[in-house]
């Protein structure tokens, strides 16, 4: 434990470290002689004087009548998670997004008229029927047709439907 | 995480109760305080209770610590105010803040250490306190000696001594602890350390 707290006098301790050697500082009266110990040598090794007085002990009697204070904590600004952030803003986008949609189509209803559109007349042609020499050579290139490996067997399907149902 | 950073996580703790915290930014600070104090009460006995005042005021005051300045500018700060406020009360003549003002109280020279104020006993217990850690220094092994030189005299960080001694910071930690315990076992005699001063 004193070679944690060397490196904690020193402020050379990680953050996680750190608050748990400050709750076993504050019962053992031990680590805290270690303490001005060390500020002891660092001062003796600079050469500085009055190595030999220590109020420390006359100023804790002194504040053992003190009331103990207690500051309220700063508020810390509001950190979200970054996925609520992405989530958020994902939303918000989505919302954006549909907004302008709906205004556009509610403007659009009120404001423009749509074009009437003839509808084509569908003219049917009746195939020529297939003479016997065309359905010859018909035959003889569906082996070639550039569909047919594609489509995966597509020449094997046939299309069936169910008469009557409903009835 | 620096001096600052340091004096800082120390007084959130006391802000959150924990007097004992207190107690380590006492023992940090109380000689720098006594020897700015002790240059404007001449008086050593004087400059100890205008000092223990200060650090009793400081307590106080610590709710309204924000952290915009460092901890013992602040200190030094309540400090010259209230050895001013001492002299005045004592009919004697407060220096001007000319005279002394708050930079130059935490940055006057290292000279003004020894006074005729000091009493012989305590010339001697400072010599005795110094020859001892200077002694146990000598014994150190040389590495050991290098790493806490590095430390405390020269104020390089662990990152830095690992540098310079070209090896890793856990090393350096380790001799640093190392030392500070080999001079503390021969330092614990001349100190005391009875009950009664201890908190």
């Amino acid at each position: 434990m004193t070679k944690e707290l060397s490196a904690l006098f020193d402020g050379e301790l990680e953050v996680h470290e750190e608050s748990s050697l400050w709750a076993t500082m504050k019962a053992n009266s031990g680590l805290r002689q270690n303490w001005r110990e060390y500020k002891l040598i660092g001062d003796a090794l600079r050469d500085e004087s009055d190595l030999n007085r220590d109020i420390t002990a006359k100023v804790m009697r002194e504040l053992s009548n003190e009331p103990v204070v207690f500051a309220p904590r700063p508020k810390q600004p509001l950190r979200w998670p970054k996925a609520l952030m992405a989530l958020a803003a994902s939303a918000a986008g989505i919302a954006v997004v549909g907004w302008l949609a709906l205004t556009q189509q509610l403007q659009g209803g009120e404001s423009t008229t749509l074009a009437r559109v003839e509808r084509p007349t569908i003219v049917t042609v009746a195939a020529p029927a297939p003479t016997p020499g065309m359905q010859e050579y018909m035959l003889a290139h569906q082996a070639n047709a550039p569909g047919l490996y594609l489509q995966g067997g597509a020449e094997h399907i046939r299309t069936v439907s169910v008469v009557g149902i409903g009835k | 995480m620096g001096d600052r950073e340091a004096d800082q996580a120390l007084v959130e703790r006391v802000q959150a109760g924990d007097k004992q915290a207190y107690g380590l930014l006492v023992a940090k600070y109380q000689r720098k305080l006594l020897r700015l104090v002790s240059r404007l009460v001449r008086d050593s006995a004087e400059a100890e209770d205008v000092a223990q005042e200060t650090f009793i005021k400081a307590y106080r005051a610590l709710p309204g610590f924000r952290g915009d300045s460092a901890f013992y500018t602040w200190l030094y700060r309540i400090g010259v105010n209230t050895a001013k406020n001492w002299l005045v009360a004592n009919g004697r003549r407060a220096p001007t803040s000319t005279e002394l003002d708050n930079e130059e109280a935490e940055n006057y020279g290292e000279s003004d250490l020894l006074r005729d104020t000091d009493t012989p006993e305590r010339l001697l217990m400072t010599k005795q306190i110094g020859e001892t850690v200077n002694g146990a220094m000598a014994d150190l092994p040389e590495e050991l000696r290098t790493a806490i030189s590095l430390r405390e005299i020269d104020g390089l960080s662990y990152e830095e001594i690992a540098q310079v001694m070209e090896c890793p910071i856990g090393t350096v930690r380790s001799r640093i602890f190392r030392a500070r315990e080999a001079i503390a076992v021969k330092l614990r005699p001349l100190l005391d350390t009875s009950p009664d001063r201890r908190w």
